[in-house]
């Protein structure tokens, strides 16, 4: 399911703040050179707008591709709470960010529900950074 | 996009005006620059009409055409070069102002999302920049709105023949004309409209003469075509400039269009003078020697080697010998060499009259020459193209029938129509219809072009009909606008024609149109379709245009706004436009703040920086820079950057902040202020006073007092003790108390200002933090603070101020830095931050390597403020509600006068003691300060363990003493206070005492802390300071020596007392028996290992101990105990505060030191805890009690008779490297029968009280009132039995076989109740085993031979203190020895009756005696065991 590729993930507040970023590289692959990672922020950022369009549209969570940003592709899973999953990636793989959109959404749930955690704040825990990773590595890098 | 000036139509109209060239003679150039101004410069303002006009369609019709437009031309000009094109470009970009940008919400306005942006209004640049782009562009074959449709001859009146001269003009447009092949200019047919123009100089030429020339070219060219225009009305000297100037406008679009070759210093002209449109108008030169060329030389190429001698002689290089045509050549010689931009008044010649003849001029040659000339050509080509239409249209649907529809794109064009075929006469035809604005008509004439074009697949000329067409739909009717048309001719410019120019111009005008029909969203993508690489300012303004069309669309799209701001603001970067730049990422950076998008934050201030210094926008790009640095806000969110990225903005931090304070900086406002590194400002302590001095020998230790370096202190714990010290020190109760503080921390409570008396340091210690990953050095730290003298001086000399040298702050590092200020007069001194030097930490690799030519890093100097805050508040409502912090005045401080200071040294006090080790340091007490000192208290936490004194008092020699009242007052003290006296009630400057510190370890090891306070004040010094305060915090470890336990045992002895002086009520002393055990429980790895007992002691109210024997000196080594039997006797004690202390050395010892009674009797002390709260006042305290009650006073009683209330105390001696170390236990017995151990923990197994079951619901209901009588089983002792029993007996056996024997109980009651006592003799009487089994601990009866006769059961009364002797008789049958046995003795009170919750308690004696019966023969004999 997973197509190797380049991907970046983030989990986007209501106040379109990042909660939580992560990228995926390809395990042979060298990781990206650091210069562009600002990019991906701002292609992230700018596809909320079509996120937030296009989420009216349709009564799943996963929106699939919303934004394209010359090579980078962006696709969107919006949670019942309106929390926002953004997606960029440079290699169709559509099963596979389903998936993976799913499974964050479970970890994010969970890791919601935790009373110290306060809501819209910052993803700061070590174990959802593993899962994230591990996800990242079953669904999208492979 | 913001608003355009121009709306759609009027852009439109305007784009596609119809061009007239003008053929100027050099005179009449002249003649017109009196003015400084060209001719075509001249009209140029006046080329719009402002009244309708009408021209009439090919079927007749007049159609009314508004504000028509025409564009005079130089019909020299071309258009430039396309790398001069870009740069004009750019410059006219550049020198567009701006308006200040509006506040817009975006969104709906109090929601979530609502935005507040600063947008811009209006995109002036982009407007100048498509106009010219416009005005650039090369006239193509495929259309014909850029090809000229009339040409205007002009010649001046006053040269010599202005006939001649126009028939030259004549001859050689004639020439221009029909050249083959066709080249610039391009014409709009062969065939096209000649002007005549006669220009007269008013003040210099000679009207009549003028007016006949004027009727010479009538004749000759038609009087239509012939027109004069006089100008220069007024003399060039008269230098009236109220006149507007229209010009300016144009000019100024003219002057950035133009790149004056002077200003490009890349032009090898060589002759140094200036040279004005080089491209624009080229000259003769060019023009004669390159017919071949269709196009103008490169402006940056070699010029040909004949360009310079055109200074040397106009002219001479004409190649048409008699047509002098305009050049530019005078022109620069005329025009005064200004710069571009300056203002520069022209038409100066011209009055009113002059301004409205050339609108005249203007309006006559549309009206009267242009306007029949097209109606005319309009006719004309309709035929042309109706008549042959029809031949056509079956051709080509032929060639479309066999071709088939083949799309754009399947081959790039390759047709070439000849100038005359019918195709393009249509196109023409159609391009002629839409300058004049018959739209309806242009559109079928396009339509029918365009499908005639795409039947032949002549790309090219398909998509610009296309376009066209769709724009004259539009022109038409603006609802109706065929989009798809649009799409397909733009699709074919970019890829099958590759024409990126008309791709740019098709953008430019369906971006306008689209937006006027609201479709935003497609006007964007229309614009972002033409971002590429290759022309960064062209994407960035489409981007930026692009951006406008998001934010303005139906719903506004911010972010994608933002982003497409920051990618405009990155091509204008890289298109050299900084200031766009600048404010792109500006507009861009406010959707993007503080929201938590790092990196994208990261990138825009970092350009924002680089642009703004670029700009010499220092404080700008201070600004943006302070953002990259300054971590304080980004807590949340930490630099995500890289090392050595870091570096970078560090560096560029400095270096800006190096040049703004240079340029900017106002020298009188202070230091600006530095976001690196971070100093946590509650973390600011403040250390008020002078540390203790050092003593001189190295032996003395001076008081730790307070300091920067020691641990926290358990401040509660000091101000415990200063509470009780001030209070007992002033004595009486303090309202409110607030600490003394010496050492100011986020932790006290610092709302009150500190004090420092003048002449003592203020130690400030600063919490400096490096947030990033790169090495600070820092420099010079420096207090900023003001100072306020108390009589409003504030002389610098006032405070002495020692700043730090510095250090390296290494990445993450924290530092503390300590500053020191020293005021030498009274006032106030408010210290506001910190002012330091900051640099980069050289990297030793790049510095070792190039030591010479290291550029020293650059060192910025700034401040910091230090700003701190009490504790959040929460005890009114409002506090509760909102977010309140109390005051803190830390470090705003008050200098007083001097005042006396003391200073505390010790003797070596000892690191490491053993549990109940005691001993004595020697302490001085000197007063260093410059006033005397007349009270001075000191305060122990914990007296039982460490006291001082002055004078020592010993102790009376007598082994049992009766201490005095004021001998025992240690056993009393209730309070951690005492008061030192001192010689003369003063101590003066310079004077000191001598005092002795005794410490007693405590007996459970761990760490013994002795905090000691003094209290001290300055004589005669009032106000609210009037004490000054001296810690000394000593922590020493104590181990493990020895446990002690005592058992105290019931003694039914009565002995007589020891005292003398008895009789009254007492007749019996008591006696106890105590049972001592002493266990060496100290660790192997102990210092002291071995202890030796010897000796011990005990005071009490009314028991002394007596040795049974001779006790000897017991040396216990590890695990080792020893057990000892003591005897407490009671000692008849009159005074109630008198103590009786009793002592025992035993066999070869000693006793341990002078102060070990003081410590034994402090152990029955036990003072509050320090930190507890305040007992609440006791509201009976005022009120003389109640006369206690009978059984109040009958409880008391039971309670004393059950009283040991002694401490036993043992002597031990140890070794401890060498020294003999002595020290003592001592234990606490508070009843008879008790037992007690020290350290505490070792009480296990020891005779417990019975714990009744655990209930969870009680069985009765729990008593409000609680019974006052202790319960039964402290009941026991109340009475005493002894026996007094004849000694042995003889008795004949024989003769009679009982023997009767008779004796006497002698009951004692030891309280000083009635007790009412039941004798039980009988056997029966025992408790079973069933009722207290674990109590029986004597076998019921010794003998059951022995057999008690008369009344075994009594009941006896006794009164207090009170004896009855009960006779009691026993019968015998045989010889032998008989135990008396034991039986029960209840006592309860009198008058319990009343009370049912009490019973009486069995009390089981024993009487182990026995008597010895023998037959008569023999003697009798008596033995007591006991």
């Amino acid at each position: 399911m997973a197509v190797p590729g380049n991907y970046y993930f983030a989990i986007i507040g209501h106040h379109d703040n990042p909660m939580f970023e992560m990228e995926f590289a390809p395990a042979n692959k060298e990781p990206k050179k650091e210069d562009h990672r600002h990019l991906n922020q701002f292609i992230a950022h700018a596809a909320l707008d079509l996120v937030d369009e296009s989420m009216w549209t349709t009564s799943n969570m996963y929106l699939r591709l919303v934004d394209k940003f010359n090579e980078w592709f962006v696709s969107a899973f919006v949670t019942a709470g309106r929390v926002r999953f953004i997606c960029l990636h440079d290699v169709k793989n559509d099963d596979g960010i389903k998936n993976f959109f799913m499974e964050m959404y479970e970890t994010y749930i969970k890791h919601s529900m935790n009373p110290f955690y306060e809501p819209n704040s910052p993803i700061k825990s070590p174990a959802f950074d593993k899962k994230a990773h591990f996800y990242g590595r079953k669904y999208l890098t492979g | 996009m913001a608003q355009c000036k121009l709306t759609p139509h009027e852009y439109i109209q305007n784009a596609f005006a119809p061009q007239v060239a003008i053929l100027c003679s050099e005179d009449a150039d002249n003649l017109c620059l009196k003015n400084n101004l060209r001719f075509v410069e001249l009209i140029q303002p006046f080329c719009r009409l402002n009244n309708e006009i009408r021209i009439a369609d090919p079927s007749g019709n007049t159609v009314p055409i508004r504000n028509l437009r025409v564009v005079f031309e130089d019909m020299n000009r071309r258009p430039p070069q396309p790398t001069l094109g870009k740069k004009l470009l750019s410059e006219v970009v550049t020198n567009t102002p701006w308006d200040r940008p509006t506040i817009r919400t975006i969104g709906a306005s109090g929601t979530r999302g609502a935005l507040e942006l600063e947008l811009q209004p209006t995109t002036r640049w982009y407007e100048a920049w498509r106009d010219t782009f416009l005005h650039i562009q090369y006239p193509s074959d495929h259309e014909f709105t850029k090809h000229y449709l009339a040409c205007v001859l002009v010649v001046a009146s006053n040269s010599d023949s202005p006939l001649d001269q126009l028939n030259r003009l004549s001859q050689y447009l004639h020439q221009q004309l029909h050249q083959t092949p066709s080249r610039y200019p391009k014409w709009f047919s062969p065939n096209i409209l000649k002007y005549y123009l006669l220009v007269h100089d008013v003040t210099v030429g000679d009207l009549t003469k003028s007016e006949q020339v004027l009727e010479q070219m009538s004749s000759m060219y038609g009087a239509g075509n012939c027109h004069m225009l006089q100008i220069n009305s007024r003399p060039l000297d008269h230098t009236d400039i109220h006149l507007p100037d229209p010009w300016t406008q144009f000019l100024v679009q003219r002057a950035s269009c133009d790149p004056s070759g002077g200003s490009s210093s890349e032009t090898s002209s060589g002759t140094g003078t200036p040279r004005e449109d080089v491209s624009g108008l080229p000259t003769r030169v060019t023009e004669g020697d390159t017919t071949d060329c269709c196009e103008p030389v490169h402006p940056l190429s070699p010029p040909p080697t004949t360009v310079p001698t055109m200074d040397e002689k106009n002219g001479a290089f004409d190649i048409m010998p008699g047509v002098e045509i305009s050049s530019d050549v005078p022109v620069m010689v005329d025009r005064p060499t200004q710069p571009p931009g300056t203002p520069q008044h022209h038409g100066g010649c011209l009055t009113s009259s002059d301004v409205d003849r050339i609108r005249i001029f203007v309006h006559e040659f549309c009206v009267r020459s242009l306007i029949p000339h097209t109606e005319r050509q309009i006719r004309h080509l309709n035929d042309v193209v109706t008549n042959r239409s029809r031949s056509k249209s079956l051709l080509s649907a032929t060639r479309r029938w066999l071709v088939g529809n083949k799309s754009p794109g399947a081959a790039t064009n390759s047709v070439i129509y000849s100038s005359e075929a019918t195709e393009l006469q249509t196109r023409r035809l159609a391009d002629l219809c839409f300058m004049f604005g018959l739209y309806e008509l242009a559109y079928s004439f396009y339509h029918t072009a365009k499908n005639d074009f795409k039947s032949d697949q002549a790309w090219l000329y398909f998509a610009g009909a296309q376009e066209m067409a769709a724009l004259a739909a539009f022109m038409h009717n603006s609802a109706d606008y065929p989009k798809r048309y649009l799409h397909n001719s733009l699709h074919t410019y970019l890829n099958v024609c590759k024409v990126y120019n008309f791709a740019i111009r098709a953008t430019i005008l369906s971006g306008e149109v689209l937006k006027h029909c609201g479709e935003y969203g497609e006007a964007a993508m229309t614009f972002i379709k033409l971002t590429s690489e290759e022309s960064d300012l062209l994407s960035a303004l489409m981007l930026e245009q692009a951006a406008h069309c998001f934010i303005h669309a139906q719903r506004p799209l911010p972010r994608k706004y933002a982003f497409h701001m920051t990618l405009a603001g990155h091509r204008y970067s890289k298109a050299g436009q900084r200031a766009h730049s600048l404010r792109s990422y500006k507009q861009a950076f406010q959707v993007y703040a503080s929201r938590g998008w790092v990196l994208a934050e990261d990138h825009i201030h970092f350009t924002l920086g680089k642009q703004a210094q670029h700009l010499k926008q220092l404080s700008e790009g201070l600004t943006a820079y302070t953002q990259l640095v300054d971590q304080r806000l980004k807590h949340e969110a930490p630099s995500q950057q890289s090392p050595s990225q870091q570096i970078t903005y560090v560096r560029e931090f400095i270096n800006t902040f190096h040049q703004y304070v240079q340029q900017d900086w106002e020298p009188s406002m202070g230091l600006p202020y530095l976001p690196l590194p971070m100093i946590d400002s509650q973390a600011t302590r403040v250390l008020l006073g002078a540390a203790q001095d050092k003593p001189t020998s190295p032996e003395w230790t001076p008081a730790s007092h307070v300091s920067l370096d020691s641990p926290p202190a358990i401040n509660k714990r000091w101000f415990a003790l200063e509470k009780e010290l001030v209070t007992g020190a002033s004595g009486t109760g303090l309202k409110t108390f607030r600490p003394n503080l010496q050492l100011l921390t986020s932790e006290t409570p610092n709302t009150q200002s500190p004090v420092v008396p003048s002449n003592e340091p203020i130690t400030l210690e600063v919490l400096m933090t490096n947030p990033l990953a790169v090495s600070l050095d820092i420099a010079d730290v420096r207090l900023v603070f003001m100072f306020e003298g108390e009589d409003g001086d504030d002389s610098s000399s006032a405070v002495y101020h020692s700043p730090h040298a510095g250090f390296t702050l290494p990445a993450g590092a924290q530092e503390l830095v300590r500053l020191e200020l020293l005021p030498k007069l009274v006032g106030k001194i408010l210290i506001q931050g910190v002012q330091y030097k900051l640099s980069l930490t050289p990297d030793p690799s790049t510095g070792a390597a190039s030591t010479s030519s290291a550029t020293a890093p650059v060192v910025v100097e700034g401040q910091q403020g230090i700003e701190v805050r009490g504790p959040r508040l929460n005890s009114t409502t409002a506090e509760k509600c909102g977010v309140v912090y109390a005051k803190d005045n830390r470090l705003d401080i008050s200098v007083l006068p001097p005042l006396s200071r003391l200073s505390v040294t010790f003797h070596g006090i000892p690191q490491i003691m053993s549990c109940g080790e005691m001993c004595s340091t020697e302490a001085i007490i000197t007063n260093v300060g410059p006033c005397s000192v007349s009270k001075l208290c000191l305060a122990v936490s914990d007296p039982n363990h460490v006291y001082m004194e002055t004078h020592s008092t010993l102790v009376p020699e007598e082994s049992v003493c009766v201490l005095s009242d004021s001998q025992s007052v240690d056993s009393r003290i209730n309070s951690r206070v005492e008061t030192l006296t001192l010689p003369d009630s003063e101590l003066k400057p310079g004077e000191s005492i001598r005092a002795k510190l005794w410490l007693h370890a405590p007996l459970a090891p761990g760490a013994f802390e002795v905090e000691l306070l003094f209290y001290y004040d300055t004589s005669h010094q009032t106000g609210k300071n009037k004490y000054r305060l001296l810690r000394h915090h000593e922590s020493i470890y104590v181990e493990k020596s020895l446990s002690l336990k005592v058992t105290s045992a019931v003694s039914q002895n009565l002995e007589t007392s020891l005292t003398q002086d008895e009789k009254e009520d007492t007749n019996y002393s008591y006696t106890s028996n105590l049972v001592l055990e002493a266990l060496n429980i100290s660790e192997v790895d102990s210092s002291c290992q071995s202890y030796k007992v010897v000796g011990l002691s005990s005071n009490s109210k009314k028991w002394a101990v007596v040795p049974h024997a001779r006790l000897k000196v017991q040396e216990l080594r590890v695990g080792e105990s020893c057990h000892m039997c003591i005897k407490g006797v009671q000692h008849i004690n009159k005074k109630k505060g008198n103590m009786v202390l009793s002592k025992y050395p035993f066999e070869g010892g000693q006793t341990p030191g002078e102060c070990w009674w003081r410590f034994s009797l402090r152990t029955r002390v036990s003072l509050r805890d320090l930190l507890a709260d305040p007992l609440p006042p006791n509201p009976t305290a005022d009120h003389i009690p109640p006369p206690p009650t009978q059984a109040q006073l009958d409880t008391s009683h039971i309670t004393e008779a059950n009283t040991l209330d002694t401490v036993i105390t043992i002597w031990w001696k140890g070794e401890r490297g060498g020294q003999l170390t002595y020290g003592e236990h001592s234990v606490h017995l508070q009843s008879l029968g008790e037992s007690a151990s020290v350290p505490s923990q070792i009480l296990v197994g020891t005779a417990e009280e019975e714990k009744p079951p655990i209930r969870i619901i009680p069985e009765s209901p729990t008593q409000l009132l609680p019974s006052l009588i202790p319960p039964p089983a402290k009941q026991r002792n109340l009475v005493k039995v002894s026996a007094q029993f004849p000694g042995p007996t003889q008795h004949d056996f024989l003769s009679d076989k009982l023997c009767c024997l008779e004796f006497v109980l002698s009951l004692h009651n030891c309280t000083g109740c009635n007790l009412i006592t039941f004798l039980n003799l009988s056997q029966d009487g025992l408790p079973t085993s069933s009722g207290g089994g674990s109590s029986q601990m004597y076998s019921p009866q010794a003998s059951t031979q022995l057999l008690y006769v008369g009344g075994t059961a009594r009941k006896v009364s006794l009164p207090p203190w009170g004896n009855r002797q009960v006779p009691i008789r026993a019968l015998i049958t045989c010889p032998g020895s008989y135990s008396l046995g034991s039986f029960t003795l209840t006592a309860i009170r009198q008058d319990t009756g009343r009370d049912k919750t009490e019973q009486p308690t069995p009390q089981l004696c024993q009487i182990q005696t026995a008597v010895t019966v023998m037959q008569t023969t023999r003697e009798r004999q008596t033995h007591d065991v006991r």
